[in-house]
């Protein structure tokens, strides 16, 4: 695999990697911020820190998505609709759970769900090029 | 949709990634098309026809 998309892919790796390092450390840091830290701005930045390396996530996804061949974009879509049905089972499931007794999930978990089904499939796809 | 992608490429003694390059795609790309697995669309198949300088009804057939 030697072309631009390829070149496309292994930034979208890079950053991806680096960003979602970000997200979760700013994920972790908020729920103890939640937990730990008084009311107050320090809190409330601390919570909503999460957002932006989130929101950079989706952002070079779609940069990547653009800037790719037909093929690939195919094949992100296929891994994007299948992080999809997968959350869309899971929260169908887990709120009848809920009404059984099963803690309460936060918004948060259907977020990391879908990246974490969404994410290997696209690196396996990169892992394929020869 | 069959195709003579792969002979074409064998014959000239490429690799997919060889061909990936001036079509602006990706090895994955190519491995697809000649596996049967991707159609490739009429910009790709215009594309792929000019390279292997072949009209584009000789290399891609039903």
């Amino acid at each position: 695999m030697r072309s631009e998309t390829r070149d496309v892919l292994v930034g979208w790796v890079r950053m991806f990697g680096l960003a979602f390092l970000v997200y979760l450390i700013a994920m972790v840091t908020a729920v103890w911020a939640y937990t730990s830290v008084a009311a107050g701005p320090l809190r409330t930045t601390l919570i909503v820190a999460p957002i932006l390396p989130g929101v950079a996530l989706i952002g070079l996804t779609l940069r990547a998505y653009r800037l790719c061949d037909d093929y690939i974009r195919l094949r992100t879509l296929q891994a994007a609709a299948i992080a999809v049905l997968v959350v869309a089972v899971f929260s169908l499931v887990y709120s009848f759970l809920e009404l059984l007794g099963m803690p309460r999930l936060g918004a948060a978990w259907f977020s990391n769900i879908l990246w974490l089904v969404f994410v290997p499939r696209m690196v396996r796809l990169i892992a394929t090029g020869k | 949709m069959k195709n003579l992608v792969p002979d074409l490429r064998v014959e000239r003694g490429w690799k997919q990634g060889d061909i990936a390059k001036p079509l602006r795609g990706s090895s994955q790309t190519v491995n697809a098309i000649e596996t049967g697995r991707y159609e490739a669309s009429l910009s790709l198949a215009f594309a792929i026809a000019k390279l292997f300088k072949r009209p584009i009804e000789e290399i891609f057939h039903p």
